[in-house]
């Protein structure tokens, strides 16, 4: 049973923001509570004080701006996944967050919950980092826009200060995109992906008729101290604008050098690094033929 | 006070919380420690222990219980959260009408052996088969994805719930032609 700790429940984004300012101990956020109440469980001293957000409706909310998607940092992972727009154009976002959990924890976990948690091995990160996704960070007196590339610092990690609070994913609109996801993990339900990719392309047409590359996104995770962005790979395959085998071979072999991953109890370097170009010369293979 | 907007009451650090939430339609009023899970309400303060405690870190599915019309670890949602929900066990479950085959067909195929399982089990293949009244295997597998078994090695299970959606197919259709 979970025991010595606190909770305030706050019952608005402005209460909240009231409460982190003036706070007097160590606390946590509270939204999908899969990840908190388990650190809890194993090591009570993990936070003193919980923040209960995970009522807040004005956290809740998806919008569609012109240019962007406004995605409330309290949304679950079951309401993303139901949401047409991104059914539609961003299969690489729901591939990857389809895959979190299972349906009983999708249905709590939120999207700012796997952002904030920070690990280098969240699944929603890399595609959200793929469609360069931005996050909106607020305080009582200060609000910035903050990329999620540049939002983490390590693994658990990020720029988010005490009194600051994620409130928005802000994802630019991206018709034209062709995305997808591939992981690999201990199994398919439940399980912290040892190494995850998404990558999403654009397609124009040569003067010649012929298909070619306009843009490229490669995020990996799980195999850095933060998800990144594979800016070598994605540059390479920019400029050759073509898909040949021998493209494709080159930059399969650039990103896994691009990975910087560990050894630990999930797997380790070598494994690693390959796998990131098997899994994006798969992904390729499959975004390539689905046109 | 900071703002008059601001309710004192919500600024205040807790022990223990008044809830009051709809358990398989009956309207519970309760104080609880603020540290309670859902589980820990429903087996130590309400005695309904048919909803299992496995890991207590949502991986093995045991205390699958539907709140607000989708299902949950229980062992995943703290007190402060259960205000204002409808939640539903497998004591209200196991009573209903559209349940019965389910618990038949788990029983006829041998889909349980120690039972630990079970209760979690019945609840993800209920809700399962109110999203698809005639799920593909790959659906079942996603469905229950979030259930560990540790005796059957599954296939009883998905036997099991394909011989429900049968039967509840069967069923409606029966009530159709009468």
């Amino acid at each position: 049973m979970l025991r010595n700790f606190k909770v305030l429940m706050p019952a608005s984004l402005n209460e909240a923001l009231y409460v982190i300012n003036n706070i007097d101990r160590p606390f946590r956020f509270l939204a999908g509570g899969t990840d908190v109440l388990v650190r809890l469980k194993d090591n009570p001293s993990y936070a003193q004080a919980l923040i209960d957000i995970s009522k807040i409706g004005e956290l809740a909310k998806i919008e569609e701006h012109k240019s962007t998607f406004v995605i409330g940092s309290g949304v679950r992972h079951e309401a993303l996944l139901a949401y047409a727009p991104f059914i539609e154009n961003y299969n690489g976002l729901i591939e990857a967050v389809s895959a979190i959990g299972s349906p009983q924890i999708r249905a709590l976990a939120t999207v700012g919950g796997n952002i904030g948690n920070a690990s280098p091995a969240g699944d929603s990160i890399g595609p959200l980092m793929a469609f360069d996704a931005e996050v909106e960070l607020r305080s009582q007196d200060t609000n910035r826009i903050v990329k999620l590339e540049d939002f983490f610092t390590g693994p658990g990690k990020t720029v988010l200060k005490h009194n600051e609070i994620i409130t928005k994913i802000i994802l630019p609109k991206s018709d034209s995109l062709k995305s997808g996801w591939k992981r690999l993990g201990q199994r398919r339900a439940v399980a912290i992906s040892k190494v995850s990719v998404t990558l999403a392309l654009g397609f124009a047409k040569h003067s010649n008729g012929s298909d070619r590359v306009n843009d490229v996104r490669i995020a990996l995770g799980a195999v850095a101290p933060t998800v990144i962005r594979a800016r070598k790979a994605e540059k390479f395959l920019l400029e050759n604008q073509t898909l040949t085998k021998a493209v494709v071979k080159e930059a399969c072999r650039l990103v896994a050098k691009e990975a910087r991953p560990i050894t630990d109890i999930r797997s380790n370097t070598e494994y690693r690094s390959e796998m990131c170009g098997v899994l994006l010369g798969d992904l390729i293979e499959k975004l390539a033929c689905a046109r | 006070m900071p703002n008059r907007n601001f309710t004192a009451e919500n600024l205040q650090l807790k022990d223990n919380i008044d809830i009051c939430f709809k358990l398989n339609s009956r309207d519970v009023k309760i104080k609880v420690p603020c540290t309670y899970t859902l589980l820990d309400i429903l087996r130590y303060e309400l005695k309904h222990t048919g909803t299992k405690e496995g890991c207590g870190m949502g991986e093995c599915g045991a205390c699958t219980v539907i709140m607000d019309g989708g299902i949950v670890n229980a062992c995943l949602v703290l007190a402060t959260a259960v205000s204002g929900r409808d939640i539903w066990t497998i004591e209200g479950v196991s009573a209903k009408e559209d349940a019965k085959p389910i618990i038949d067909a788990f029983v006829a195929k041998t889909a349980t052996q120690c039972g630990f399982c079970t209760p979690g089990m019945i609840m993800a293949s209920y809700y399962l088969l109110s999203k698809y009244k005639d799920p593909t295997d790959e659906q079942i597998l996603e469905g229950l994805s979030g259930n560990l078994c540790r005796c059957t090695g599954y296939a009883k299970i998905v036997e099991a719930v394909k011989a429900a959606a049968r039967e509840l197919n069967g069923a409606k259709k029966e009530a159709r032609d009468a």
